[in-house]
C-alpha cells in the first residue's frame, strides 16, 4: 500500500494550526513525511487529487458559500478531520454568535462591505458536512495530531479523552488557579492537551471546548464563588465554547 | 529491629547533605504556597514542616503514566526498571495507604511494576507538625496503623533534636550517613507525647467510630434522591480520585512512535468520577455506560472509600488526608461531610419511624444471665425476645418494667458495642426494683428505650479522660468504661475514681480485678469504712485526687449520689478543670422518659429527654438541679 494522500484546507481561521503542525521543519513532522503524502495544501498547490485519503480542515464554517466547497471535499475524501478549535467548535470566531453589531465594532464604516458579508454564526464543521475526527485546541496539539494520524494509518480508532483537563493537570501536580486566587475552566474543558496552561500558570480558557456534558450551572456558581462578578462568570466560557454552551 | 536513636537538631542538615550525595533522596518541598514530594538537592529544601502534599507518595510507585510494555514490530519487552529511592518524611496517614496499596497491587496476582518500585524505595515517615485544613485522619480508621515503613521520624517539641525509631535494615542503613546514639527513655516519651498529641490538633469531624460506617453508607445506596444532591455540583472532573492516596484505578493506551513501527503499552492514572470510567463500547457505535449519572458515580468513590474494600483493608479506604476536600473545586468531594450527612440521615429516619410507634409499649426481654452483684444489687444480662439488636450510647437510660408492678429508670451497664445482649444492675429499693431482684434466668422483663442523651462521645474521643464513680454510678458507666477499653486507642489517658459506701457494696468484682490489672487504666478505690481485712484506701472518694496527677484539659465524667458532686467539683476547679470538660450523670424520678410527664423537670431541661448527661456548665446555675 502506497502512502496515504493527506490534504490540507483552509476556512475562517488563524492558520496557527497549520504553522504548529509543519513548525516550520520541525524533526516530527518530517518523520510524519515519511508515512504520508501531502497531496493539498492550502490550496498552495495547484494540482487537485481525485481521491484523498485523509482531509484536514482548518477554519470554521461561516459563509453559505462555503458549503459547496467542504460537500467537495467531503465527496473526495475517506476520512475528515476538523483541525484544530476553529473547525472543530467553531473556536474564537464563535464569539460573534450572540452578538448583532460585531461588524460595526470591528470595521466601523466599512461595515457593509460585500466581502464581508458571512453568516450570522460562526459554526464548526461539521455544520457542514459529516466530520470523523477533530483534532482540538487552540492551536492544536501537535502530538494528538500525530496520534490521531497514526492510529488512522493503523486503522485503529484513535483516542481523544473526553474528561476534565484537571484530570491531566492533577497527573502534574499543578497547583490549582483556584488555590491561587485565580479561575480557571480546565474543569469542563475537554483534556488531551496535557494542561500546559495552569502548569505555565495562567488559566485553562477551554479552548479544547467542552467535555460531554459540561456542568455549566456549577462552573458558574464556582467562579462567582472565587469572586468573579455574575455576569462575567456566566459568560465567562465564551471565548472557546460559544457554540457548545446550553445557550448557543 | 525496633532500635530507637537520636540526632541533635545541629547535626540533622549534615545527617540530610549526606543522605543526598549518596542516595536519590525523596522529600516534602515547597511548591508556591503549596507542598509536593520531589527530589532533594540541599537539605534547606526539606521542609519537614509540610501539612499535606499536593499528591501522595504514590506518584512514586505508580506513576500518572507509566510504559508497561515496549515493543518494536518483532521484539516486545517490559519496563520494569525500579530506582532506589528514599522517600522521607511521609506522614502516617501516607503510611497508612501505601500499606493499603501494597496490599491491593499484591492480592491474587502481583504487579510488578508497582512492588518492584516499592521494593527498591526506603520509606521513613516524620511526625506531623501541621495539620492541613481539612485532614480528618485524627478521627477516621484509628483500628487500622501505619505499617510497611523502614524508619520514623519525630520531632521533638523543644526543638533539641529528633527521635529516629528504626524498623527495618533499611531504615538502619541511615544511621552511617549521621551523627546519632541511643535515644534515651525521656526522649523516646517525648516522641510518643508528639505524635499523641497532634493527633488531638486534628480537628474530630467524625462523631462516631468508623466501623458503623460502612453498614450506614452502604444501606443508602438505593437513595438515588441523596447522590444526585450530593453530586450535584460534581464537574466528573476526577480530581477526589486523582490526588487521593488510596486511588489506584489506571487505564491502559497502546501509542506507536513517529516511525509506525515501534511502541509502547502505557498505563495512567484514571478516575471513576469521569463519564468515561464505565463505558462500554458495544461495536457499531453504541456504547452503554453504568455509571452515566454524576450521582452514580460520586456514590461510586464514597462505596470505595466507605464501604467495599474494608473487609480487605481492615478498615475505610481512606486515610483522611483532606487532600480530596480541599482539591474539589466545587467543594463537594470531602468525605467527612458525605459521611456525616448518611448518619444524619438515619436519625432523621429514626424520627419519622417513631412517630408510628406507641411511646409506651415496651418490648419484651428475656434475662439470660442473672447474678446477685451485692446484697441489694442484682446484675442482669439481658436479649430482646424478638432477637432484635440493641443500639445505644453509653449514658442512655431505658424503662425497665413489670407489669403489675410498675415502670422504672435504668441506666445500660453493658458496652454498646454488643449489640445482642444488653446489662443492666437493678438496686432493690421500692416495689419495681425489688420485684425485678426476684426474677431469675429464663424470666422476661419489658423495656423501653433507649432514652435521652449519653455521654457526649464526639467530645470525649480522642481526650484524656478521668470518670468519677461513686456506689450504684459505676453500673451507667461501666458501659463506657468497657467503651473506651474496646477501642482503646481513641482515647488519651483514662483514668478511673470508684468509691463505695463499704467493701461488701463493690460491684462487677472480676471487672475490678482486671481493671487493677491492666496498663490501660489507671484504676484508684476508695471505700468510706472497712474493717481491716480491706487492704484498699479507706477514705471519702475526693481523697483520691491526691492519688493521680490530672491534666487540665482532662474530660471528667460524674456519676453517683447527689451529694458527692459537690465535693468532687471543687477538687476539679483546684485542678483547673473547666466546667463545659465536666460531665454529670443526674439522676431524677421519672415516670414517661420522654420529656412529656414533667416528673424529671429541673427548670426548661428535662433529665429523661436532655439528660440525663448534661455538661456541668449547663446546669450549674439551674436551681434544683443539684
Ligand atoms: C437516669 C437514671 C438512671 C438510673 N439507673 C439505675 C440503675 O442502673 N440501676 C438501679 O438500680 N437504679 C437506677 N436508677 C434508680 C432507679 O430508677 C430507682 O431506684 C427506681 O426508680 C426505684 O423504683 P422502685 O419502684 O423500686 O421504688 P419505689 O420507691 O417503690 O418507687 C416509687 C416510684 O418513685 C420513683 N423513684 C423512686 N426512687 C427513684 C430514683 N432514685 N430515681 C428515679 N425515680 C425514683 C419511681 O418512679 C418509682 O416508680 C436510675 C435512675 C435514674 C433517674
Ligand atoms: S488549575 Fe484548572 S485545570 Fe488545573 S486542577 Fe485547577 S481547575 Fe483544574
Ligand atoms: S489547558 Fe485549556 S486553554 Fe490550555 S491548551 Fe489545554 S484546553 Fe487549551
Ligand atoms: S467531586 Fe469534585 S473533584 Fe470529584 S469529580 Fe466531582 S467536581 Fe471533581
Ligand atoms: S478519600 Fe479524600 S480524604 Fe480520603 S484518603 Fe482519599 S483523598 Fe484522602
Ligand atoms: S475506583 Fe475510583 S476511587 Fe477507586 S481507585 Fe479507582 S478511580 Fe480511585
Ligand atoms: S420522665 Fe417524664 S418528663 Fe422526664
Amino acid at each position: 500500500m502506497g502512502k496515504p494522500k493527506v490534504g490540507f484546507f483552509d476556512f475562517s481561521s488563524c492558520e496557527g494550526c497549520q504553522i504548529e503542525l509543519t513548525n516550520y521543519g520541525d524533526a516530527d513532522f518530517l518523520e510524519l513525511l515519511n508515512h504520508i503524502e501531502i497531496v493539498e495544501f492550502r490550496e498552495a498547490m495547484s494540482e487537485k487529487a481525485d481521491h484523498l485519503d485523509i482531509a484536514c480542515i482548518e477554519g470554521s464554517f461561516t459563509r453559505e458559500s462555503e458549503r459547496k466547497r467542504l460537500e467537495d471535499i467531503r465527496a473526495r475524501a475517506d476520512v475528515v478531520i476538523s483541525f484544530g478549535a476553529c473547525a472543530s467548535t467553531g473556536g474564537i470566531n464563535a464569539l460573534k454568535n450572540h452578538q448583532s453589531d460585531f461588524k460595526e465594532y470591528v470595521y466601523g464604516k466599512d461595515a457593509d462591505s460585500p466581502h464581508l458579508q458571512s453568516n450570522l454564526k460562526a459554526l464548526p464543521v461539521e455544520a457542514a458536512i459529516k466530520v470523523d475526527y477533530k483534532v482540538l485546541g487552540c492551536p492544536m496539539d501537535k502530538y494528538e495530531f500525530l496520534n490521531i494520524v497514526s492510529s488512522l494509518l493503523h486503522g485503529k480508532t484513535p483516542y481523544i479523552p473526553d474528561y476534565p483537563v484537571c484530570v491531566e493537570c492533577k497527573r502534574r501536580e499543578t497547583i490549582c488557579r483556584f488555590d491561587l486566587g485565580d479561575h480557571c475552566l480546565g474543569m469542563v474543558a475537554r483534556a488531551g492537551c496535557g494542561a500546559p496552561c495552569p502548569a505555565d500558570g495562567i488559566p485553562c480558557e477551554a479552548c479544547r471546548g467542552f467535555v460531554t456534558n459540561p456542568n455549566e450551572d456549577s462552573l458558574e456558581k464556582v467562579l462567582i464563588d472565587h469572586g468573579m462578578p455574575e455576569e462575567r462568570a456566566r459568560t465567562k466560557s465564551r471565548m472557546f465554547t460559544n457554540t457548545m454552551r446550553s445557550d448557543a | 529491629m525496633m532500635k530507637t536513636c537520636f540526632i541533635k537538631d545541629q547535626d540533622f542538615p549534615v545527617f540530610i547533605k549526606n543522605v543526598i550525595a549518596s542516595e536519590n533522596l525523596i522529600g516534602p518541598i515547597a511548591k508556591q504556597n503549596k507542598f509536593v514530594f520531589d527530589k532533594l538537592d540541599n537539605p534547606e529544601e526539606l521542609r519537614l514542616d509540610y501539612d499535606v502534599t499536593i499528591l501522595p507518595p504514590k506518584k512514586y510507585f505508580f506513576p500518572p503514566s507509566q510504559k508497561l510494555i515496549e515493543f518494536d514490530g518483532e521484539k516486545y519487552h517490559d519496563c520494569i526498571d525500579p530506582k532506589k529511592i528514599i522517600l522521607f518524611g511521609v506522614h502516617f496517614y501516607d503510611i497508612k495507604s501505601l500499606d493499603m496499596t501494597d496490599y491491593l497491587f499484591t492480592e491474587g496476582k502481583t504487579d510488578m511494576n508497582y512492588m518492584a518500585n516499592r521494593d527498591a524505595a526506603t520509606i521513613i515517615g516524620s511526625n506531623i507538625q501541621n495539620v492541613s485544613e481539612r485532614a480528618f485522619w485524627g478521627c477516621i480508621g484509628r483500628e487500622v496503623k501505619p505499617k510497611g515503613h523502614d524508619g520514623f521520624i519525630t520531632r521533638l517539641k523543644d526543638g533539641s533534636g529528633y527521635v529516629y525509631e528504626i524498623i527495618s535494615h533499611k531504615g538502619e542503613s541511615l544511621l552511617t550517613y549521621g551523627i546519632f546514639r541511643d535515644a534515651t527513655e525521656d526522649e523516646i516519651s517525648a516522641a510518643t507525647r508528639v505524635n499523641e498529641e497532634i493527633m488531638l490538633e486534628c480537628e474530630a469531624r467524625l462523631p462516631f467510630p468508623t466501623d458503623q460506617l460502612a453498614e450506614r453508607v452502604r444501606a443508602e445506596f438505593n437513595n438515588e434522591e441523596l447522590w444526585n444532591e450530593l453530586a450535584e455540583g460534581c464537574f466528573s472532573c476526577g480530581t477526589c480520585n486523582t490526588v487521593c492516596p488510596t486511588c489506584y484505578c489506571f487505564d491502559v493506551h497502546d501509542q506507536w512512535n513517529l516511525d509506525q513501527k515501534s511502541g509502547s503499552r502505557n498505563r495512567y492514572w484514571d478516575a471513576c468520577l469521569t463519564s468515561e470510567f464505565a463505558k462500554v463500547s458495544l461495536g457499531a457505535g453504541s456504547s452503554e455506560n453504568f455509571r452515566s449519572t454524576r450521582g452514580e458515580r460520586f456514590r461510586h468513590r464514597i462505596m470505595r472509600k466507605a464501604v467495599y474494600l474494608n473487609d480487605k483493608l481492615g478498615g475505610p479506604a481512606c486515610v483522611g488526608c483532606g487532600r480530596c476536600s480541599t482539591s474539589c473545586t466545587a467543594d463537594i468531594a470531602d468525605p467527612a461531610r458525605v459521611y456525616n450527612k448518611i448518619m444524619e440521615l438515619e436519625k432523621e429516619a429514626e424520627v419519622a419511624a417513631q412517630r408510628s410507634q406507641n411511646i409506651f409499649m415496651p418490648k419484651q426481654a428475656m434475662i439470660l444471665r442473672a447474678h446477685q452483684a451485692t446484697a441489694t444489687e442484682r446484675h442482669f444480662t439481658l436479649k430482646m425476645a424478638d432477637g432484635s439488636s440493641v443500639h445505644f450510647e453509653p449514658g442512655q437510660i431505658l424503662e425497665v418494667s413489670l407489669f403489675g408492678y410498675g415502670e422504672i429508670p435504668i441506666g445500660y451497664a453493658s458496652s454498646p458495642t454488643r449489640t445482642r445482649t444488653f446489662d443492666i444492675v437493678v438496686r432493690a429499693v421500692g416495689r419495681v426494683s425489688k420485684a425485678l431482684n426476684k426474677l431469675d434466668v429464663g424470666d422476661s422483663m419489658f423495656v423501653r428505650g433507649p432514652l435521652g442523651h449519653g455521654f457526649p462521645m464526639e467530645k470525649l474521643r480522642s481526650q484524656n479522660i478521668l470518670i468519677i464513680a461513686g456506689g450504684i454510678g459505676l453500673c451507667p458507666t461501666r458501659s463506657l468504661i468497657q467503651y473506651i477499653m474496646d477501642r482503646r486507642d481513641e482515647f488519651g489517658k483514662f483514668t478511673l475514681f470508684y468509691g463505695t459506701r463499704s467493701p461488701s457494696e463493690r460491684m462487677f468484682l472480676d471487672d475490678l480485678i482486671d481493671w487493677h490489672k491492666s496498663p490501660d487504666i489507671d484504676f484508684f478505690e476508695t471505700v468510706d469504712t472497712a474493717e481491716d481485712s480491706w487492704d484498699g484506701n479507706i477514705g471519702v472518694i475526693t481523697t483520691l485526687f491526691e492519688k493521680s496527677k490530672l491534666p487540665s484539659d482532662t474530660r471528667v465524667i460524674i456519676c453517683g449520689p447527689p451529694v458527692m458532686y459537690k465535693f468532687v467539683i471543687r477538687e476539679l476547679d483546684k485542678a483547673g478543670i473547666p466546667h463545659d470538660n465536666i460531665y454529670v450523670d443526674l439522676e431524677r424520678r421519672m415516670k414517661c422518659g420522654i420529656g412529656k410527664c414533667g416528673h424529671c423537670q429541673i427548670n426548661d431541661k428535662y433529665v429523661c429527654k436532655d439528660g440525663p448527661v448534661f455538661p456541668f456548665s449547663e446546669v450549674e446555675d439551674l436551681e434544683e438541679a443539684l
